[in-house]
Order: structure tokens, then sequence, then C-alpha cells
């Protein structure tokens, strides 16, 4: 069966640098880091008390009359959206053949929060009746069609940190297939909720450098103690390509390959295996070879597991390649903003390619013997790029990879 | 109209309803029917919640199934804050 080319038209983010592609840009090509104390909550009880939070996130980004009465991961997805339909120019002709699928790794759970906190310090009658309809995973996306009245193909993906990439990739397939020209599609979290990050501060994966924020997340670096958390939102307009070119629209980028499954093996330990698997399904929809990938954008967690497990699995599939072959963590100046984290990531490699400059792995100062590639530490490098991946792997063994071209 | 503005549960409930359902606290009036403030079945039962916290007051299971207007509302909150002692209620003044 024939498929339709795919193309990026547009993409908004809020991300702890602010609302908007201009400060996420700027900031990441300048490798500054945006995370810093935590302020949302009393985090003085934990051993991790820094994130990646939107402190200057503000309602009215959101564009839409009821910002207020929806949890603030919706919050974020709709001041994303926003800025992509603005940023696209896209005008809906045909509601019942745009959509908008989003993926979330833990969706309202800040409401989630709040009625347990109610429930058990009132009493069950505090519980508010808005728990239900602002915690659903798929607020976020109804909310979305609701404001820019989309009628197409909707639906909201949890597969952990990989639900941004899934959620693109999805929505790739939408278009590809024919069951819409136009698609809204990323990621958004706000996981920076107490009670869920009294799970994360349990689970002793984030840094514990609480004295030196902006160097506390350092990927593939050998002094590296684990993520930082954070949270945002990245959405992007896919577009079919016709449909774009008829209507004079810019073209950032074309959406070319998405490869994901399922390491089946454990719930949080990477896989090699199951990640080149990935990569090479990414590669075999886009009709690559290895020889064609110019980037990765890398998921590159911090923690020692997944950054050996990552460059594993690229020397694995890429052999001779990999070692000049470069691969960068932007999670080292953002945090790991979960089910957000693969959107955003997908924009930084669209800008990338865009402009031709690949923002740095920051904090690198100390190299790993088992991670010994091309990190781009510390300093962002103009290369002339065609085709980048982007890596999103996942408690769950979820892994999903996105292959994008330069604007046709 | 002054009598209404020194009545502090009806000055509270405006303030509630009008902060809920968005709509300017002059349209809540003694004799305006709820349909008339716009909402929903869902924005209707979120001012509900909103009024038992306010309030500290719980309306029974199928209280609130006659209250159609600002009139019947105020009478409902007024009688239920009556039932419930003040040693539960925060808002005591009210």
């Amino acid at each position: 069966m024939p498929r339709h080319r795919v193309v990026v038209t547009g993409f908004g983010l809020v991300t702890p640098f602010g609302i908007g592609q201009q400060v996420f840009w700027e900031g990441l090509k300048a490798g500054r880091s945006a995370i810093a104390p935590i302020e949302r909550f009393d985090a003085s009880e934990f051993r991790t008390r820094i994130a990646g939070e939107c402190k200057t996130f503000d309602l009215a980004a959101c564009d839409y009359v009821d910002a207020d009465r929806v949890d603030r991961v919706s919050q974020f997805a709709l001041a994303a959206a926003s800025e992509a339909m603005r940023n696209s120019g896209l005008e809906i002709d045909d509601e019942d053949a745009t959509g908008v699928i989003l993926g979330t790794g833990i969706g309202g759970i800040t409401t989630i929060d709040a009625a347990q906190k109610a429930l058990h310090t009132k009493g069950p009658r505090f519980v508010s009746p808005m728990t239900v309809p602002m915690s659903m995973f798929n607020a976020a996306a109804g909310h979305i069609c609701i404001r820019y009245g989309l009628r197409g193909p909707s639906f909201t993906v949890s597969t952990a940190c990989s639900s941004g990439a899934n959620a693109i990739g999805e929505a790739f397939r939408m278009i590809q297939h024919g069951y819409a020209t136009s698609m809204l599609a990323g990621g958004a979290d706000a996981p920076l909720s107490y009670g869920i990050f009294a799970g994360w501060n349990a689970l002793r994966v984030m840094s514990q450098r609480n004295d030196a924020p902006a160097s506390a997340m350092r990927p593939f670096a050998r002094d590296r103690d684990g993520l930082v958390l954070a949270e945002g939102a990245a959405i992007v307009v896919l577009e079919e390509y016709e449909h774009a070119r008829r209507r004079g629209a810019s073209i950032h980028a074309e959406l070319i390959g998405y490869g994901f499954n399922n390491d089946g093996l454990h719930s949080t330990r990477p896989s090699v295996e199951g990640q080149v698997k990935a990569m090479r399904r990414a590669l075999a929809d886009a009709e690559l070879d290895i020889s064609t990938i110019d980037y990765i954008n890398a998921h590159g967690t911090a923690t020692s597991a997944n950054d050996a497990t990552e460059t594993e699995a690229v020397k694995t599939l890429f052999g001779a390649r990999a070692k000049t072959l470069p691969m960068s963590s932007i999670k080292s100046m953002i945090g790991h903003s979960m089910g957000a984290a693969g959107a955003i990531e997908f924009v930084a490699s669209v800008l990338s390619l865009r402009d031709g400059v690949l923002p740095p792995t920051i904090n690198y100062h100390e190299p790993d013997p088992l991670c010994d590639l091309d990190y781009v530490p510390n300093t962002a490098r103009d290369m002339p790029l065609n085709i980048v991946l982007t890596n999103s792997f996942a408690f769950g063994g979820c892994n999903a990879i996105l292959a994008v071209r330069s604007a046709p | 109209m002054e009598e209404q503005l020194q009545d502090p549960v009806e000055e509270q409930l405006r303030d509630l309803i009008s902060a809920n359902l968005k709509v300017d606290k002059s349209v809540i009036q003694r004799g305006s029917k709820l349909a008339d403030w716009g909402g929903d079945s869902l924005l209707f039962l979120e001012t509900i919640f909103e009024v038992e916290s306010h309030f500290n007051i719980q309306f029974p299971d199928t209280g609130t199934d006659n209250v159609t207007d600002f009139d019947s509302l105020v009478t409902l909150v007024k009688a239920q804050i009556a039932k419930t002692p003040a040693s539960r209620r925060f808002n005591a003044s009210a």
C-alpha cells in the first residue's frame, strides 16, 4: 500500500527554559542549564531537591477559556499546541481529517495527588468532581480537539519516557495511511508533584547534586549520578506533504521513519538488543542504510545503566561508524521530562536539521570507558545535517525511534 | 437589592458561582435561573462541590435535584448550614 509523505510544518514547546521555541533553541545552542532548586513543593526531606521546573509558565499561553480548570499537564499541552498552530499557519480545512495524538507518562498526577490529600486528610466527600476529568490521560488531547474543533483520529499513548516519540510515530502512521491529512502530535508531562516525586526519590535514580543544579545532570560522563526530573510539553504539526505544499506552508523537516518495540525482559533495566532492534526498525521503515545517519539525539538520561546501554546499542548497530557519529543529550540542560522528552527531542532534532547545529551534552568532563562515543561535549557544534535519529527508551521496556530528514 | 448584598451567605454564593461559571456577579440575582448563567452539568457539579467545601456542608444525595434557580440554592444552603453543627463548619461566620 502506498504511503503518503509526512512533513513537519509547525511546533511549539513548554520547557524549563520557558514558553516557546525561541528560548528553548537559544538555551540549547548556548549550552545553558535550566535546572534549579524545586519551588513547587517543599522538597527539603528528599535526597534530590532540584528539578527542571517550568517556573515562568503562564496560563495565558494556553489560549483556552477553561485553562484554569485543567491539570498542569493539559495546560502545558494546550500552550505547546497554541504555538504549534500559530507556527504552522494551519487552517483546519477538514476537521474529520485532523486529529491529536499525545503521549504522557503520568497524566494529571497533580490532580490525583490533590484528591489523595483531600481523601486522607478530610474525607471522601472532599474529593473534587473534577478529579476524573482532570486526571484522565486523554484529557490534554481532548482539550486540544475542543479548542481547535478537531474531529479526526485522537488518542493518548502512555509508554513512560518514550510516550512523546510514540505519539509522533503513531500520528505519522495516521497520515501515511490516509486516516488524516494533518495531526497535532507530541508529549506532555507534569510529574513534579509531591507524591510521585517521593516515588522517584525512593527509586534512587535522580542526581543528588543539590548544591550545583546547573551541573547536576551529566549524561555519558563517568561521574554521572542520575537524572534530573523535569516537566514540559512539545507538540508538532505533522502534515501530508502535498497538503502542506498546496497551502504554501513552511516545511521544517520530513518525518521518514518510526521504529518501536519492547525489550520483553525487565521493567526498568534497558536492553542493548531491544534498542538495536528498535533503531534497525526505524531505519528499515525509512529505507535507510546506517551510513546515511548524521547525528543521533540521544535518550541520554545520565543513569549508569541507560548511558552505557545506549552507547553499546549504537556501537552494535553502527559498528565502526559509531565512533564518528555524533550523539548528544539535551537532557543535560533541561532534565528528563518523561512523556514529553521524546517530543521535545524530536523538535530539537528538527531544529538541528533546519539550522545545522548540534546541541551539546553539557557537564561532560570525565569520559567513561563504557561511554566512548562523540557526545558533542559542552559546546554546540555547527554541522550540516541531512538525516537525524532520535532515541527514546522507557521503563516498561519500551523503545521508540524516529528518523527525520531535512525539508524536501 | 441592598438587603441582598447584606446577606453573607448569598454574597459568598454569588462569589463562588461567578468564579466557577466565569459569569459576571451582577447576573447572579434573586429570581435568576441556573440555566441563565450558561455552563453544563459538569460545571454545576463542580460548583456544588465548591459550595459544599466552602460552607463545610453536605447536600443530601438528591438534594440538588430541585435546584433550578438562585433562590432555591440559597434556601438549600441555608437549610444545610442550619442542620450542620457549628463545630463542623469552618466558615462559622457564614
